[in-house]
């Protein structure tokens, strides 16, 4: 259409197409770089504000619930005498999975604020004592779970353990028949043990629904790298 | 006994491009180009003055985020795509989309006259028309459209196509 294109014509005849000035455009960049850098040094300070306020929190929560339990344990005579430091397994905002050498074998702490409950003399694959596995064979998972005390805000209970090192996989099977997968940890380095260790937290009405018989927990089932069945453990 | 070798007679120098444009490339765009985004930015806005203002905050822009232009696309479209983002933020600023917008084509029984034509062209809906300026004042191909829109190709060809037949069809139901 010649209409359109005399149109068209007409829509940018007046615009100022001389008016190219490189260095207005280097300059206005310039201005604009400056802002947006003060932005950016803002964006990046406050973030920075952020991760070391939520640094020194989950630090604190790690201090503090570490410290809490060798308090705890070290003033209360009929717990096993500690062997070393307790090392930090895994943890949450509001709990941790705390590991410890002590007289009667490895100990497994699960604490939240002010609260905890523990086990020691897992017998299992590489957390037992070196008489004791010299004895027995071990097993290649055992658990615990914590009592209706530990629920603490979140309204969960924890079932957590060890297993042995070649175990990558646990199978909780509840008593009400429910399966629950919980998260394998590796031992920490400083921990000086070759197990390993999982927990999983569950919600408490869910749990007492298999509440059949004193414990929820029916068996524990360790799987290694391939998906083979290792062992089967009832509770 | 076996040796394996490192592998440094067998490693190939692969060049790539990890993004960004070079100063000296928007700078060669602007000088070339510059009477293009100015006359296609002014018949967008409809201001003569405003254009200019924009073309220059559009290619500043482009130097400030020229790290994070994608070396895989086209450059030009990439910094055409800045500056009609500033322009239409300009026309929202300065409230003149919504004026576009409303201007109505003549009514009916009119001569067609090239202020009909206008005043159709301006009645276009913003994509059509800003694609037709685009493919008319800065003869982008359909991929540089596509691009500096952030539309797919194929769509660049519908909407030309319907903003034709929307001006063709106007202009043939006026009375000659």
């Amino acid at each position: 259409m010649k209409e359109l294109q005399i149109v068209l014509d007409e829509f940018g005849a007046d615009a100022r197409v001389d008016e190219a000035n490189w260095s207005d455009v280097v300059a206005r960049s310039r201005r604009a770089t400056t802002g947006y850098r003060s932005r950016r040094t803002l964006v990046l300070a406050l973030a920075a504000v952020i991760l070391i306020s939520l640094a020194s929190v989950a630090i604190a929560a790690e201090f503090d619930l570490l410290t809490q339990q060798e308090q705890f344990h070290d003033r209360t005579p009929d717990d096993p005498a500690r062997r070393g430091q307790s090392v930090q397994v895994a943890a949450s905002d509001n709990w941790a999975l705390i590991a410890w050498h002590s007289e009667a074998g490895l100990c497994l702490d699960f604490a939240i604020a002010d609260n905890s409950t523990f086990s020691c003399g897992l017998p299992v694959r590489g957390a037992m004592p070196a008489a004791d596995a010299n004895e027995r064979s071990g097993h290649a998972v055992a658990g615990s779970i914590s009592g209706g005390n530990l629920v603490g805000g979140d309204g969960r209970a924890t079932i957590f353990g060890a297993t042995a090192p070649e175990v990558a996989r646990v199978v909780v099977e509840l008593a009400n028949g429910r399966l629950v997968v919980p998260h394998v940890y590796d031992a920490p380095p400083n921990l000086d043990a070759e197990a390993r260790f999982f927990i999983a937290r569950l919600r408490l009405d869910e749990l007492e629904r298999g509440l059949d018989r004193e414990s929820p927990v029916r068996a524990y089932e360790a799987y290694d790298s391939d998906g083979r069945l290792i062992e089967r453990v009832e509770d | 006994m076996s040796t394996k070798g490192n592998g440094a007679s067998s490693r190939r120098t692969r060049r790539m491009r990890h993004g960004g444009a070079s100063v000296a490339e928007i700078e060669e765009l602007y000088r070339r180009r510059f009477p293009v985004f100015v006359r296609t930015v002014t018949a967008t806005l409809r201001d003569a003055d405003a254009a200019v203002d924009v073309v220059q905050d559009g290619f500043a822009l482009a130097l400030r985020k020229r790290r994070t232009f994608r070396g895989d696309s086209n450059t030009e479209a990439w910094v055409w795509r800045i500056v009609l983002n500033v322009a239409l933020d300009h026309a929202r600023q300065q409230r003149r989309a919504r004026q576009l917008e409303r201007v109505e084509p003549a009514p009916a029984g009119d001569d067609h006259s090239t202020i009909d034509l206008r005043a159709l062209v301006l009645a276009l809906p913003q994509r059509q028309r800003l694609i037709l300026f685009l493919r008319y004042y800065a003869d982008l191909t359909y991929e540089q459209i596509a691009e500096a829109l952030g539309v797919r190709t194929g769509t660049v060809a519908a909407t030309l196509h319907s903003a034709h037949a929307t001006l063709r069809r106007e202009l043939e139901e006026v009375p000659r």
